[in-house]
């Protein structure tokens, strides 16, 4: 399972720890108003594929919209590949 | 970056080289110009055109040849160079623009506002030249268009540190005419010349089949688009201006079609094929070329033709969402 502070951190870092003002990170924060373009949004996302050795679903990658979207897909691809894994 | 540091970017990487030629041009009023300036912008230029042509071109954004990540890794610093973008988003933009030339969506068509007229045409020009890059909500979503890209661990650390390849693409020239006279002054032109004056040229090189290939020049193939082959800027261009053909077969590794279409990108990923260093190299042969000429001749072509584009690479089911850019 992957955490939301592993994803927040990993945000974090592109932001260089500056968030927008008055915006809050979590799970409900839209990827559009962090100010990060979608190269860096990209990154994030690829990086986590990386770091846990599974690949997201390209088209539902594509439709991923806030934080929580992120932690929800990885986490759901994570798990069908340790279903595939034991089957 | 975001929409207004993207804008600066731009505006630095457009007016700096500019700024660049004029001091050369003084320059070379004055005191001609070096041997090993003229060494260094030649070797400059080739690098990057080819990075560009060869490399986010054909090789990223079409999938027209594989090879080994080595090549592909130095390709793809070589493209970088340019100052026209990281290779991903370059890539992104280029097969959005792909899937619906000349049509809404595109985001470098002359004819995005439908204006006619010589004025109309001019604005369209600037348009596509050099104006669709200082918009500030420009994007063409990675996800979408490159996620076979974006699995490449080293082109994301390429695109990620795109503005420190440019850099060093500019000091490399300097240390180049440093290295081959031994004179301080030959890092400065060096740099001038192989840095500022090279990064102007290509760029307006690239920006023109964009611009003047989609308005200017002769058409083989009816594509449902306005692309133009435009044989004068063949050479410079190592083979991009070829540009109706490449609309005709996105695919081909090869843009110049005939014994007189130069092709110097062509002529390079062969030589690379030669040495095993390339290989599934997509050629169309002459017979699908006539069938696809005489095809889209009774179909009718030009920007108001229709056309079913294919999904972006993301939303694609089957084998190809597997990660393998067919047609774009």
């Amino acid at each position: 399972m992957i955490a939301l502070g592993e994803v927040t951190e990993l945000i974090q870092r592109k932001l260089r720890n500056r968030l927008p003002d008055g915006l809050e990170l979590n799970g409900d924060t839209r990827l559009d108003q962090l100010g990060l373009s979608s190269l860096q949004i990209s990154d994030i996302v690829f990086t986590i594929e990386d770091r846990h050795g599974f690949e997201f679903d390209p088209a539902r990658a594509a439709g991923i919209q806030t934080v929580g979207d992120i932690l929800a897909l990885a986490n759901e691809m994570l798990a069908d590949a340790a279903k595939t894994t034991l089957g | 970056m975001n929409g207004n540091e993207h804008r600066l970017f731009i505006l630095v990487a457009s007016l700096a080289p500019l700024a660049g030629v004029a001091i050369a041009m003084a320059a070379l009023w004055n005191n001609g110009v070096g041997l090993s300036d003229v060494i260094v912008l030649v070797v400059m230029y080739t690098i990057g055109a080819l990075g560009v042509s060869v490399g986010f071109h054909r090789l990223l954004a079409h999938r027209s040849f594989k090879t080994y990540q080595g090549v592909s890794d130095a390709l793809a610093v070589a493209g970088t160079i340019a100052a026209q973008g990281p290779p991903i988003i370059w890539a992104s933009h280029h097969r959005r623009h792909h899937r619906v030339a000349d049509k809404d969506g595109d985001p470098h068509s002359p004819y995005f506002n439908g204006e006619v007229g010589k004025l109309g045409i001019l604005k369209g020009l600037w348009h596509s030249h050099l104006g669709w890059l200082l918009d500030k909500n420009l994007t063409s979503d990675p996800m979408r268009y490159c996620p076979d890209l974006l699995r490449d661990k080293h082109l994301r650390w390429i695109s990620r540190h795109f503005i420190a390849v440019v850099v060093a693409g500019l000091l490399l020239p300097a240390a180049l005419g440093f290295a081959l006279t031994g004179e301080p002054a030959a890092a400065l032109t060096g740099f001038l010349w192989g840095g500022l004056v090279r990064v102007f040229l290509l760029n307006h090189v690239t920006y023109a089949v964009n611009s003047i290939g989609h308005v200017y020049g002769r058409r083989r193939f009816s594509t449902p688009d306005e692309s133009r082959n435009v044989a004068w800027l063949a050479i410079p261009s190592f083979g991009e201006a070829w540009h109706n053909n490449h609309h005709a077969f996105p695919k081909s590794a090869t843009h110049g079609m005939r014994w007189y279409e130069p092709d110097l990108s062509a002529l390079f990923i062969e030589t690379l094929r030669r040495s095993r260093l390339a290989w599934d190299v997509i050629r169309i042969p002459s017979e699908r070329q006539a069938a696809r000429e005489a095809g889209l001749a009774r179909a009718g072509g030009g920007r108001f033709a229709p056309s079913a584009p294919v999904p972006p690479l993301a939303e694609r089911k089957g084998p190809d969402s597997a990660g393998v850019a067919d047609v774009e």
